[in-house]
């Protein structure tokens, strides 16, 4: 049976280590997801002593299983908008760590059984990465993480509430109400992938497709969230000073790869800038990328008409952020 | 092939402040103020030079410049032994710097603020050179033990206005960067007594720098390139508008003339952009240059007009928007009206 005094003595030293590894592992995702243009709540524990007791006592009683068996002391977990996000946050864990095990439970789940749940991964960080390098002392450290949509959050958190745990145990009745209520996270995931999908390719609204066109790219550099009606609101009046139709379209093809031929620009701008974002507000939102597209292609039409809408001294600020040739 | 000069890739690594004061020729009662040690440069002070630096060499007066052959000045070698030295020399050569322009100025230049830093501009060696021309109030103060300028102090001249607009010139080793120009400048100072001279006294004088082309050279293409812009305007009214324009804008009472000048004054936005995007094309810049109009002279004294039935106009300078009317019909043609007496049929 578990030797309760070793397992406090044992948690009592390595509790900081995993409290360490937490805020070392959390601070690389948050600053390099971003690169994959997401955004996702990321938050990590270290496991409750108790929990630890209970849990070992309980494997215990099933098979041979001590303090060392336990994956989850330092639990990670990566919370995304939607399904589709998961593919992409896979290949990111399996960039930065080194995957020891993996269940992908949506997968192998019955269509009879009451779960909606994460991906699950056991890994221990991959220090041939730079960002891990001089972290040594975390390589041997195995941790889990786990990936789940805002609506499987949503319904774990519920059913934990619910306390529901052996669903052989339900009355039928009981049973059939989860079952619905299930269905409808399930439905609703599924529901804003396939808006989200559809929206990415809606054009009737250029305000709208520039800015899903930004939103990841936004991500990447400047690393925070934005304000949605601001953007919208600017990239309408910025839209509005073409004169056509072909010039907006031509704005809305040309603006990533715009980006990526200036991608170490504009990386560097960021880096050099990040600690005075309060004082350049226009870097803080996506629309800024269609500024300086214009400085590059139509300065003048940017120019004559900027002053009508904001402050010149903005425009100012962005071009010198851009800079020109000599 | 060139390497670009980015101004946003400029990263401050050293900076360095003396004090000249204003004296009369040749009295050296007085002398400058030099720092004995570089400035020490916080992170918000060195994003404020490097602001000011990219603002101004941003600007329509950015000029690019080589070392003019001819000059007395020493200055270029100066430059050359602090981009050589990656900084390191930075407070002997700038003290020199100092001194010459010290020599050179008289009782007609205001008190002076002289700041050089040592940086990066692609990741290659730069020196760059902010003269600030102040008030006689505005003093800094040479701190006794580090024997250095406040920088700080520089900035809170620059931003209340007791130091006058500066000059900026931006040096680099033009092997380097595998260019046919040594640096740019941008002076800008707006001095009635200097608008004679086709450069400034900062630029010829101290930095011993002419621009890069010959004004003539460089007048002829700007006429060159916009005539065939102008020529490719659809609308003959338009075009004949611009074509008056462009001969105005020449003949105006101006030493400095620039494309983005003229469009901003003379053409519609969307005009302007396209007008931006052909110059690009043929690497022809938008900022200003000292204008010399002697190869074109005589092409700017008259305007002509041809029709497509062989009927031509042939008007003068300024003339020919006040006496020939033209009117857009219906059928895509262009109707023109003189009324005047007949002089002579040839």
């Amino acid at each position: 049976m578990a030797n309760v005094q070793e397992i406090v003595d044992l948690w009592n030293e390595e509790q900081p280590k995993y409290e360490n590894l937490g805020k070392v592992v959390c601070a690389v995702i948050k600053d390099k997801i971003t690169d994959y243009e997401l955004l996702p709540e990321i938050q990590y524990r270290t496991k409750e002593l108790l929990s630890i007791i209970k849990k070992v006592k309980k494997k215990q009683s099933q098979k041979e299983y001590s303090y060392h068996h336990l994956k989850d002391k330092l639990g990670i977990r990566i919370i995304c908008s939607f399904q589709e996000d998961m593919k992409i946050i896979d290949e990111f864990l399996r960039e930065f760590f080194t995957i020891k095990d993996v269940e992908y439970k949506q997968e192998n789940l019955d269509f009879d059984k009451l779960d909606y749940v994460s991906n699950h991964y056991d890994v221990q960080v991959n220090l041939g990465v730079n960002e891990f390098k001089k972290h040594t002392d975390l390589g041997d450290f195995i941790f889990e993480i786990q990936v789940r949509t805002l609506n499987q959050h949503a319904w774990s958190n519920t059913a934990h509430s619910l306390s529901y745990k052996q669903e052989k145990d339900l009355p039928p009745n009981l049973k059939r109400k989860v079952y619905r209520l299930l269905s409808l996270y399930e439905l609703a995931d599924d529901e804003f992938s396939s808006v989200n999908k559809a929206l990415k390719e809606y054009r009737d609204k250029h305000s709208y497709t520039l800015l899903r066109k930004l939103e990841g790219k936004f991500y990447k550099y400047a690393k925070i969230d934005f304000d949605r009606e601001i953007s919208l609101n600017t990239i309408n009046i910025q839209l509005s000073y073409y004169e056509n139709e072909t010039n907006i379209n031509q704005v809305i093809n040309e603006i990533d790869s715009f980006i990526i031929s200036n991608e170490q620009k504009i990386q560097r701008i960021y880096d050099e800038n990040r600690n005075r974002f309060y004082e350049i507000l226009f870097l803080t939102q996506p629309e800024i990328f269609i500024v300086w597209y214009m400085l590059q292609n139509s300065p003048f039409t940017l120019e004559d008409n900027w002053t009508n809408d904001f402050e010149e001294e903005d425009l100012e600020q962005i071009k010198t952020l851009w800079g020109n040739d000599l | 092939m060139a390497i670009k000069l980015d101004t946003s890739t400029i990263a401050i690594e050293n900076i360095i402040v003396h004090s000249i004061p204003k004296h009369r020729k040749g009295d050296f009662s007085l002398e400058p103020q030099y720092s004995e040690q570089e400035s020490s440069l916080p992170d918000g002070l060195r994003v404020f030079f490097k602001d000011k630096v990219v603002q101004s060499l941003g600007s329509n007066k950015e000029l690019r410049v080589k070392y003019d052959g001819d000059s007395v000045s020493p200055v270029s070698t100066y430059i050359n032994q602090i981009i050589n030295s990656d900084g390191s020399d930075l407070i002997e050569q700038s003290k020199l710097m100092t001194k010459y322009l010290f020599e050179i100025q008289d009782g007609q230049n205001a008190s002076g603020i002289l700041v050089v830093i040592f940086g990066k501009i692609n990741d290659k060696g730069t020196c760059i050179i902010i003269k600030l021309e102040r008030d006689e109030g505005a003093q800094l103060e040479l701190d006794p033990i580090t024997k250095s300028f406040n920088i700080k102090d520089v900035k809170d001249l620059m931003l209340t206005r007791k130091t006058k607009i500066y000059k900026v010139g931006l040096f680099i080793d033009k092997a380097k960067f595998k260019v046919n120009y040594d640096g740019s400048t941008a002076d800008l100072q707006i001095d009635p007594k200097t608008k004679k001279v086709v450069t400034t006294w900062f630029i010829e004088k101290f930095l011993g720098c002419v621009p890069i082309e010959n004004p003539k050279t460089t007048t002829k293409k700007f006429y060159d390139y916009t005539t065939t812009f102008i020529q490719s305007v659809e609308d003959p009214i338009k075009k004949a508008k611009y074509t008056q324009d462009l001969n105005s804008y020449l003949q105006k009472n101006s030493q400095k003339i620039s494309a983005k000048e003229f469009a901003d004054d003379y053409m519609e936005t969307s005009d302007k952009d396209s007008y931006n995007k052909y110059l690009k094309e043929k690497k022809f810049r938008m900022s200003e240059f000292p204008k010399d109009n002697d190869y074109i002279e005589n092409k700017i004294k008259t305007i002509t007009m041809l029709f497509a039935n062989d009927i031509a106009i042939v008007g003068k300078k300024g003339t020919f928007d006040k006496n020939v009317k033209l009117e857009p019909q219906n059928d895509g043609t262009t109707k023109a009206e003189i009324v005047s007496k007949v002089k002579s049929v040839r």
